[in-house]
């Protein structure tokens, strides 16, 4: 009987020291969460995300983490679709136990992942997406966001074609037929007629399926109208846009095409080859090669990293910011990083005037969002160049 | 009727002696006890037999039925399971173990049954019941096992479908949009050729369109009947029509090479289309599964009834099984009750009966005893009542059983009779009054109380006793004191002053002595004259605490009162104060005057000092002319003061003895409780230390006791010990203080002075002693103890060649008392051997004070011994030249007191002076004490002073010191 107990009391001892074990095992690292395109149409965008994201994590944890404890991103495929994304929501958050979520990719899909996140009280930042839905008011308690909404990037194209002395009736739209799509739309609608016209719902939107490259008739419906564009300005993905580019390049030669960040240009520049010359995109990030802040510890930290053949590419440099500002806010946090306490170290950080960051991205103009830059870039001797960069929405 | 036979029964009863009856009650008694078992024990039987019933079928079979109910609760769960369940699951272990646990219950409900030929039926029907439900359930989830998997096929096949349908709609778009684009840019040969191509392609269109809607349709079906209006072959002609556009659109787009695309589109879409029709080939047609689902469903539902009804036929069939087996315990249960009440019946009529007749029984023996009893009962209240000759009449009406109690009573009476005469006369003739009271009133009284009283029997007779005492406190102290003494059980007795008939007063001794119990206050007093008695006791009291002379209270008397004050006071938290009193010059008038006069100041001083007291302080005479007085009850010292002011001043007078005024006085000694102490001889000892103070303090005054008095007491009472001890042990020594030669300060002599070697103290001045040993009557003694030891001491100088010139010895007063001190110094001188001239006396100025012939002769034997005597501490007291000149002396010695100051204070001066100037006239040779400093010599020196002592020359030393300055032969100049 007595050695029974003995034994008992043992193994009760043995299996809650294991358990201590496994917890502080599990307390040394912080998880975060992703869920992106890595497989798809839209492949490149998640992967060069998560890179970026991955590669300032390791730059951290060679630091030593934060509080000792060391970054650990935990990322899940979903090919893009809305449902799959809804589904990984779930699987990160309550299965891998993760306490934020970070560079999801797509606005179809954060149309579903979005009130996952508010459900389950937990942080959804930075997703690679412009759409305005994350970025009102009544967004819900766990949204924010580091990039400028598509409505200021479609402003700023119409800004720009309306000042390189096209007439608004001259511009016609190519977009994704989608939430995206829409987005895009919607935004550039909305600064024409701040411009002063009145007629925009008239202008040409050629809309294409997502997931396919089905512009043919999109293409036709441009060569169709009487007089033609000289600005499209273009909301989609970078295999459908080049595709169109290439159908229409020909026919137009002085066709501008404007294309949204989430296009993605690098992919773009290695789809189009020679036919880029002269397209226009507008970036969130400062160009890649500059010389701005941002973009040298980027390239810095991608030279350091010999085992890696990753080249500097705009999407991944987003994801170097979206977890830089991250891992700032986890620094802020005095006591136990959680899910609670990271969220409210970001909210601080977008709320509050932190310098080192107002210095780089505007704060305060937008309650959701940290830059409101955006980058006019156009291809010039088959590379992306700034033409104009629009700080802070001025 | 009944009254009747009762009323002849007892007649009979009555004729039977008590024994007799006795017997007959036992006898009833143990019948109706019988009666009563074999009652109860036949009721007892018939109950059980009904209770067996109850607890042996209705218990187990509403357990069963329980048990039954549950279980068929448990298959309509089982049931529902099944119907919810959205997997296909095996359902058959559980329904298998609940099968067996019912067929269970069931077997053990057969038991219950088989005797039973209402029951057999139903319990068949039971059986038959349950054997369907098992069937039943178990068909139930076959089929919804197949319908499960039905339905899974079903979705997989649906979600095919829709993606194949969904590709082929894309590649359309495709294949449109690319049409779109080329005709648009005019890359098709002809208008023609264009238009026909669109219009095919717009055909295509609307085929697929249609191909999906009927597809959707069909997958969308809900019931049989819907599936029936489908136009199945709709389908295949829809995948016709479509294949047909795409050939179409293949054949016109072949012979362009810019619609190469276009071809492309075609053949994906075909392919696409091919793979649909596979799908729906390949199964059968879809129809067919959808059908196959819903014949499923249908007798899913069917089989669902089937077992609802079956439950309900099971229920049936238990409700009918518990109808008939509580008809049983109900049928049981009225015959138990009817059992019951019959036998409550019964012991009610027969226990009437039986007490009945045990009424009847027991009143006759009753009356058997009653009658004989109330026949004693009066007579013994006669004689209770005085009349002694009352007796019983003894005849043949009597019965046997009283009859011999009947002589035994009479007997006793007469011998009552007898004692009772007897005793009244012992107590009329006793010659100490009797008296019987009752709540203090007399209900007999003796002959001799009315002789001690004078009063009549009637006057006396059943009055409260009050009136007999003088004071009315005594009769209600007995009322207190002796009545509850007699509670107790004790005897209390007790002497108070009681009144006679004619007025007169005298002390009677009660005794009293309860009797009876202690309520009844009933007690029997004996009244004895004790006034003679009393008288003499009284006289007797008197000389052992009065004093005879002065009628104080004396010493033992005091004593008790000083207790009793201390008592009270320490109770009630008071003060009182104790007077000690001594009267002076007592002694010296008793010794001149004679007793008699010594008796007649007592008197007069005791009377003076009465008047002058309250009636309440206690004044007593201790023996002698000692008197110490308790003043109770003071607030303040100042009271005490008061009376110890008024009787200095009362006996300041003289008192007038054969015409001669007699003058007295007294000294006082006051110590206060609780101040002073708070036991008596704390009290006493401090009061007589105060009075002691007071006397030494001069006389005729009062003194309070201080501690300060106490502690010098105290301290000289330890002193005059250790003297009395040092003078026996003779723990004195003497040492010399050199004399000098004030022109040649050599030394010319010594004083002699006395050190007390005390043990463990070391030497002690004699200050601190002399005037103690003169108290205590031990200077004589020691001053001659001082001559003789001088001498001695001169006289081993002188035979070692050492003359120490005048060596002088201090006298006491008290060695002057008689003609002794002379002899001795005579004796002295002769017996050392030494020339008288070698010591000089030294006396003080208060021993010529005393103004003594003795004294005076004295001095003169000395003188005319050749013996110089020098005049001590000159100066210090009346420093009369009278004396001087009437008394021998010699030398004239300055007390150390002028000299100490003498060249500071110009009186000191002018004193020292002035002596020296005196002596020189007188030819007395002059001694300057105390000599400690130069100047002090210098002064003296010259002013003519012829010797001197002190500190600058030495201090006192001892014999032997002496002996070696001798040796050193050399003007001392000084010993610093």
């Amino acid at each position: 009987m007595k050695t029974i107990k003995i034994k008992k009391i043992i193994s009760s001892f043995v299996v809650s020291l294991l358990s201590i074990l496994s917890s502080a095992a599990l307390a040394d690292e912080i998880r975060i969460g992703m869920s992106a395109a890595l497989s798809g149409l839209s492949q490149d965008l998640g992967q060069q995300m998560q890179q970026g994201i991955e590669l300032r994590f390791s730059q951290e944890n060679k630091r030593g983490g934060v509080n000792g404890k060391q970054l650990k991103l935990i990322t899940l495929d979903d090919g893009y679709k809305p449902l799959k994304a809804a589904a990984n929501m779930r699987t990160l958050i309550d299965g891998e136990n993760v306490i934020a979520i970070i560079g999801n990719t797509g606005t179809p899909t954060a149309v579903l992942t979005a009130p996952i996140a508010n459900q389950k009280n937990t942080l959804m930042f930075g997703a690679y997406t412009g759409a305005d839905f994350l970025r009102s008011e009544n967004s819900g308690c766990c949204i924010y966001n580091y990039r400028a909404s598509y409505k200021q990037e479609t402003a700023i194209m119409v800004q720009h074609i309306l000042d390189s002395g096209i007439k608004p009736d001259e511009i016609a739209f190519f977009t994704q037929n989608d939430a995206y799509g829409d987005a895009g739309y919607s935004g550039a609608i909305a600064e024409l007629k701040v411009q002063g016209y009145q007629q925009a719902e008239q202008l040409l939107d050629t809309r294409y399926r997502r997931n396919t490259t089905n512009i043919e008739q999109a293409a036709a419906d441009v060569l169709a109208l009487k007089t033609a564009p000289k600005a499209i300005i273009m909301v989609g993905s970078y295999e459908a846009s080049s595709a169109f580019i290439k159908l229409l390049k020909p026919e137009h030669p002085d066709l501008k095409f404007y294309n949204i960040s989430f296009t993605g240009s690098d992919s773009l520049l290695k789809h189009l080859g020679p036919l880029s010359e002269g397209v226009y995109m507008t970036e969130v990030v400062p160009n890649v090669h500059s010389i701005s802040p941002l973009a040298t510890t980027y390239r810095n930290a991608i030279n350091s990293r010999q085992e890696s053949s990753a080249i500097p590419n705009t999407v991944s440099l987003e994801g170097y910011i979206v977890a830089d500002i991250l891992i700032q806010a986890m620094h802020s946090i005095s006591g136990n990083i959680n899910r609670h306490s990271i969220l409210l170290a970001v909210e601080d950080i977008i709320r509050s005037k932190n310098n080192a960051l107002e210095a780089e991205h505007c704060l305060n103009n937008a309650p959701r969002q940290v830059s409101q830059t955006i980058w006019l870039n156009q291809v010039q001797k088959g590379r992306f160049e700034t033409i104009y960069v629009n700080r802070c929405g001025g | 009727m009944k009254g009747r036979l009762l009323n002849a029964a007892s007649q009979k009863l009555l004729s039977y002696s008590i024994k007799e009856l006795t017997l007959l009650l036992v006898k009833l008694v143990l019948l109706g006890f019988s009666l009563l078992v074999i009652t109860y024990v036949l009721t007892h039987r018939i109950s059980a037999y009904y209770q067996q019933i109850i607890s042996d079928h209705a218990l187990p079979m509403t357990a069963l039925q329980r048990d039954l109910s549950n279980s068929l609760v448990d298959y309509a769960l089982i049931q529902d399971e099944i119907i919810q369940s959205k997997t296909p699951s095996n359902h058959k272990p559980s329904i298998n173990t609940q099968a067996l646990k019912t067929e269970k219950i069931l077997n053990n409900f057969h038991q219950f049954v088989m005797d039973d030929n209402a029951l057999i039926k139903p319990k068949e029907m039971l059986d038959i019941g349950h054997t369907a439900l098992v069937a039943s359930i178990i068909k139930m989830d076959d089929l919804h096992t197949s319908r499960q998997q039905l339905k899974t096929n079903l979705q997989e096949y649906k979600y095919d479908i829709q993606s194949l349908l969904e590709s082929m709609i894309i590649s359309r778009e495709k294949l449109s949009g690319i049409l779109a684009l080329a005709s648009i840019q005019k890359k098709i040969s002809s208008e023609f050729l264009t238009k026909k191509l669109l219009q095919a392609d717009l055909k295509l269109g609307i085929n697929i369109s249609k191909l999906s809607t009927n597809v959707s349709l069909l997958m969308h079906v809900e019931n049989s009947d819907q599936l029936n209006n489908l136009n199945l072959n709709q389908l295949t002609q829809n995948i016709k029509e479509t294949r047909k556009s795409l050939s179409e659109i293949s054949l016109l787009s072949t012979p362009e090479a810019s619609l190469k695309r276009v071809m492309f589109a075609a053949k994906d879409i075909s392919s696409v289309l091919k793979k649909i029709e596979l799908k729906f080939a390949k199964h059968s047609y879809l129809p067919f599964l959808i059908q196959e689902k819903f014949a499923i469903d249908a007798d899913l539902e069917q089989e669902s009834l089937r077992f609802k009804e079956t439950l309900s036929e099971i229920e049936n069939y238990l409700k009918t099984i518990s109808g008939i087996s509580n008809q049983k315990v109900s049928t049981a249960i009225t015959n138990n009750e009817t059992v019951s009440l019959i036998s409550t019946v019964l012991f009610i009529v027969l226990s009437f009966v039986f007490i009945s007749f045990l009424v009847v029984v027991i009143t006759a023996i009753a009356r058997q005893i009653n009658s004989p009893i109330e026949r004693l009962n009066q007579t013994m209240r006669r004689l209770t009542h005085g009349d002694l000759s009352a007796r019983l009449e003894v005849n043949e009406s009597v019965s046997d059983e009283f009859a011999n109690l009947w002589v035994d009573f009479n007997h006793f009476a007469e011998e009552n009779q007898k004692t009772i005469i007897q005793q009244e006369v012992i107590f009329d003739n006793a010659d100490i009054g009797i008296a019987w009271l009752k709540d203090r009133k007399c209900l007999q009284v003796n002959k001799k109380i009315l002789d001690i009283f004078g009063y009549q029997d009637h006057e006396i007779y059943q009055k409260d006793i009050g009136f007999l005492y003088c004071h009315y406190r005594d009769y209600q102290e007995v009322g207190d004191i002796g009545y509850k003494t007699l509670n107790a059980a004790e005897t209390f007795i007790g002497e108070y002053e009681m009144r006679r008939k004619d007025g007169s007063h005298f002390w009677c001794r009660i005794t009293g002595k309860s009797i009876g119990s202690n309520n009844e206050k009933n007690s029997i007093w004996l009244f004895d004259d004790v006034s003679e008695t009393k008288s003499a006791e009284e006289k007797l009291y008197r000389l052992a605490n009065f004093d005879s002379l002065t009628q104080l209270a004396n010493r033992s008397l005091f004593s008790f009162h000083l207790d009793e004050a201390i008592t009270r006071s320490h109770l009630e938290s008071k003060q009182f104060a104790l007077l000690f009193i001594d009267i002076d010059r007592f002694k010296h008038i008793n010794d001149s005057l004679g007793h008699e006069a010594g008796d007649l100041v007592l008197s007069e001083v005791s009377n003076r000092m009465k008047s002058v007291l309250h009636h309440s302080d206690i004044l007593a005479r201790l023996g002698g002319d000692e008197f110490t007085i308790l003043l109770d009850n003071i607030s303040s010292t100042s009271e005490a003061e008061g009376v110890a002011r008024k009787i200095l001043h009362e006996l300041g007078k003289p008192i007038i003895y054969k015409q001669k005024e007699v003058y007295t006085g007294c000294s006082i000694g006051i110590s206060r409780f609780p101040v002073n102490g708070i036991v008596k001889s704390d009290l006493l000892s401090c009061a007589d230390a105060a009075m002691y103070h007071a006397k030494k303090s001069g006389r005729n005054r009062y003194s309070f006791y201080s501690e300060a008095i106490g502690e010098s007491n105290t301290k000289y009472m330890q002193l005059s010990q250790d003297l009395k001890k040092a003078v026996k042990h003779n723990e004195f020594e003497l040492h010399y203080q050199p004399k000098i030669d004030m022109r040649t300060r050599q030394i010319i002599g010594a004083e002699a002075l006395i050190r007390w070697n005390k043990p463990g103290e070391g030497l002690i001045s004699p200050f601190k002693f002399i005037h103690v040993l003169e108290e205590i009557g031990l200077m004589a003694q020691v001053g001659e103890w001082i001559i003789t030891e001088a001498c001695n001491t001169i006289k081993i100088w002188l035979d070692n060649g050492f003359d120490p010139g005048k060596i002088a010895i201090n006298l006491s007063e008290r060695q002057f008392g008689d003609n002794l001190l002379l002899n001795s110094v005579t004796n002295v001188l002769q017996s050392s051997g030494i020339p008288a001239n070698n010591i000089e006396f030294e006396i003080t100025e208060s021993l010529m004070m005393r103004d003594s012939e003795i004294t005076m002769q004295t001095l003169r034997g000395i003188k005319n011994l050749g013996i110089a005597i020098a005049m001590d501490d000159f100066g210090t007291g009346y420093s009369s030249l009278a004396y001087l000149k009437k008394f021998p002396i010699d030398i004239l010695k300055i007390d150390r007191a002028f000299v100490k100051d003498i060249t500071d204070d110009p009186d000191d001066e002018a004193i020292v002076e002035a002596i020296i100037a005196m002596a020189k006239q007188l030819k007395l040779t002059t001694v300057a004490e105390g000599i400690e400093t130069e100047e002090q010599y210098q002064f003296l020196y010259e002013r003519g002073c012829e010797i001197g002592q002190g500190y600058l020359f030495s201090k006192p030393i001892t014999a032997e010191k002496m002996f070696e300055l001798h040796h050193k032969k050399q003007p001392i100049i000084s010993c610093h």
